[in-house]
């Protein structure tokens, strides 16, 4: 059914002014509608009545005027057959013969269906009377077909159903896309629709997520570009410095190289962690050598206490970014400890996720500067607490790969000090119990 | 002798100054900014080792890397600025024998090339073997001893052994292993994967309550969790 170009406002208002009037008169259809079996009944409890009202009009010479009154006051057609004279008050009879010969009697009356029509006729010596009615005609069904104004009714629900699903069909697809988009599938476009209003909006919606595909890829490419740029000359100056002899000098560049060298790498894994979990590498490890890789490669084992056994299940996570999480919390509380004390270190499964804790048993963090230990470049020297590598990025990106896995990294002070950084990945990340 | 390295990279500056590094260090650095110039150096200086440039302008790295291993087997190492995994992955897929991040640290830089050129010059003699305490998997000859006695492995036990110990810690599901094991024993089934691995743990001396070599994942596969010495 191709729809006029209307707007949204008139397409709805003519769905649901054609769709109650078609309820309406199907409810009222539904309502009175009677089998002919009743039909039959119904006549047979009034036959006395009605012969005598038809008896009346046979015995009565044929007064056209007064027929003609009789039959708009009552709403029905009379047709009066005297001899071969015929008279009738509308023109939609059938053939006399035709009536007789589908006649049923009921008492002195008969009762026909010619065609879909009603019709009940008495003969009295040379005259017959024949009535029939328009409402008795909209209302009496064979049996079977008693339900159709319910069944019509039922089937314009559903067509306007239909009607209105894909009138609104694109607010749908609008706030899908929204959603797809917000994200980061910045590729995802909608479908566009005819011109109405929502078309306006679906097409404005295309064309921001086009404009922020755009955006995000020059500035990939412009990082990228920042990246080989930056790193060129870095690279240079480090073969200079190795020409040169070697002393406190030349290891100060050397430190000053690596610090820019790791500010450019963990700002380019910031803006690469945006896009999700779509830039994961996901395998599946075992995580008691995945815990144990990251003691040994750092020489970390002997200031770090695992405080349980280790679960022994394989993940299905991005190993190298883990195991940057992992190193990272683990180095940053080894940095801050006060004392000789060990770190403490526990994975445990609890639904609905794998929990990995850090407790560390330094000074803790002010809680006004709990949740700020997680923005980039959070050197908070006075609370004695910056990340690792000193760029200040660490634990931003900690957050940022915890959520890309779908799962979370917190901080909260432990009593009497110390604090505790709980990291936390959906259980669906253990690809299998032992 | 003196080692030969042909380095293709558009930095100018950058190959001046490595060769002035390499050249303290006993090796001879032959300079190509370009990748034609590279291809034509390639044939006429006979170099030991390439060093492939990822970025540069007209071929990029990966595709002179592709392009080369078709007819050379020199040893090639990847330099990308641009540091990242897919990188990594791309290149030593291409047929790149190592991969360094710029910036480098030059001095790793002539420890790789040296390693490579010794690999390259002792091959058939001394293959790197795998060193797990006890356990000593060698490439070179297909032996597995445990505390320095011969274990007796089979080809597809060794085999099996050398493709889990070489990737500690990640998980094999026995359809990968499969898989892996495919190019020897084409007949090779899904069920005969466990009596394999149960023979090769037998052999190993692995007792089921305290593994120490080869873990069994139920559902998910095996590991290999050894620890390195």
């Amino acid at each position: 059914m191709k729809i006029p170009h209307l707007g949204l406002f008139s397409r709805l208002l003519i769905l649901f002014a054609v769709t109650t009037i078609i309820i309406s008169i199907c409810i009222a259809l539904g309502s009175f509608a009677i089998t002919e079996q009743r039909a039959k009944i119904f006549i047979s409890e009034r036959q006395t009545q009605l012969y005598e009202m038809l008896q009346q009009i046979a015995e009565n010479p044929l007064d056209k005027e007064k027929l003609k009154a009789d039959a708009r006051n009552n709403r029905v057609s009379i047709m009066v057959k005297r001899g071969t004279q015929l008279y009738s008050t509308a023109d939609n009879f059938p053939e006399f013969s035709a009536l007789t010969a589908a006649a049923q009697p009921i008492g002195n009356l008969f009762f026909s269906k010619v065609g879909s029509k009603y019709f009940l006729y008495a003969s009295f010596d040379d005259t017959s009377v024949v009535v029939t009615s328009k409402i008795a005609n909209l209302i009496v069904y064979p049996e079977w077909l008693i339900l159709w104004p319910w069944i019509v009714a039922i089937l314009v629900l559903m067509a306007s159903y239909y009607v209105l699903k894909r009138l609104l069909n694109p607010i749908g697809q609008a706030i899908e896309s929204a959603k797809r988009i917000s994200e980061g599938d910045l590729a995802y476009r909608i479908t566009v629709h005819p011109k109405t209003e929502l078309a306006r909006l679906t097409t404005s919606l295309n064309k921001m997520a086009a404009d922020l595909q755009k955006l995000f890829q020059s500035k990939n490419e412009m990082l990228m570009a920042i990246s080989h740029e930056l790193r060129t000359p870095l690279g240079r100056m480090k073969v200079s410095l190795a020409l040169l002899q070697q002393n406190e000098i030349t290891a100060d560049l050397t430190s000053d190289i690596n610090y820019m060298n790791d500010l450019i790498g963990q700002l380019l894994e910031g803006e690469r962690l945006q896009q999700g979990s779509r830039v994961l590498n996901i395998a599946t490890y075992y995580l008691p050598t995945l815990v144990d890789d990251v003691l040994s490669e750092t020489r970390l084992s002997e200031r770090v206490e695992i405080t349980s056994a280790l679960p022994e299940v394989a993940l299905r996570v991005d190993v190298g970014r883990i195991k940057f999480v992992l190193r990272n919390l683990i180095q940053n509380a080894i940095d801050h400890a006060t004392s000789e004390e060990k770190v403490k270190l526990s994975v445990t499964i609890t639904e609905p996720s794998l929990l990995i804790s850090v407790t560390d048993h330094g000074p803790g963090i002010p809680t006004d500067m709990l949740e700020k230990v997680f923005t980039p470049f959070f050197h908070a020297e006075d609370i004695n607490h910056r990340s690792t590598d000193g760029v200040g990025l660490a634990l931003f990106l900690c957050k940022r790969i915890a959520e890309a896995h779908d799962g979370q990294l917190t901080v909260n002070n432990t009593a009497p000090h110390g604090c505790q950084f709980s990291f936390s990945l959906p259980i669906s990340c253990i690809a299998a119990f032992e | 002798m003196t080692i030969k390295v042909l380095i293709i990279d558009d930095d100018k500056s950058l190959c001046a100054r490595l060769e002035a590094y390499f050249a303290q260090h006993d090796l001879q650095l032959i300079i190509a900014n370009s990748a034609t110039e590279g291809l034509s150096e390639l044939t006429l200086a006979q170099p030991d080792v390439l060093l492939l440039d990822v970025m540069m302008p007209q071929t990029d790295g990966f595709t002179l890397c592709k392009q080369i291993r078709l007819t050379n087997s020199i040893p090639i190492i990847m330099l990308t600025a641009r540091g990242e995994l897919s990188d990594k992955v791309l290149g030593l897929e291409l047929g790149a024998d190592d991969y360094l991040a710029k910036p480098f640290e030059p001095r790793e830089l002539v420890a790789r090339v040296q390693v490579l050129v010794r690999r390259q010059t002792l091959v058939g003699k001394v293959s790197p073997s795998l060193s797990f305490g006890e356990l000593q998997i060698s490439t070179s000859n297909h032996q597995a001893t445990l505390k320095g006695e011969d274990i007796g492995l089979t080809g597809m036990e060794f085999k099996l052994l050398h493709l889990l110990a070489s990737h500690p810690g990640e998980v094999f599901s026995r359809d990968q292993l499969l898989n892996e094991l495919k190019g020897i024993d084409a007949e090779i089934y899904s069920r005969s994967i466990d009596i394999l691995m149960s023979r090769l743990r037998q052999k190993l001396g692995d007792d089921p309550k305290h593994v120490k070599f080869i873990k069994t994942l139920r559902n998910v596969g095996y590991t290999f969790i050894g620890k390195s010495a």
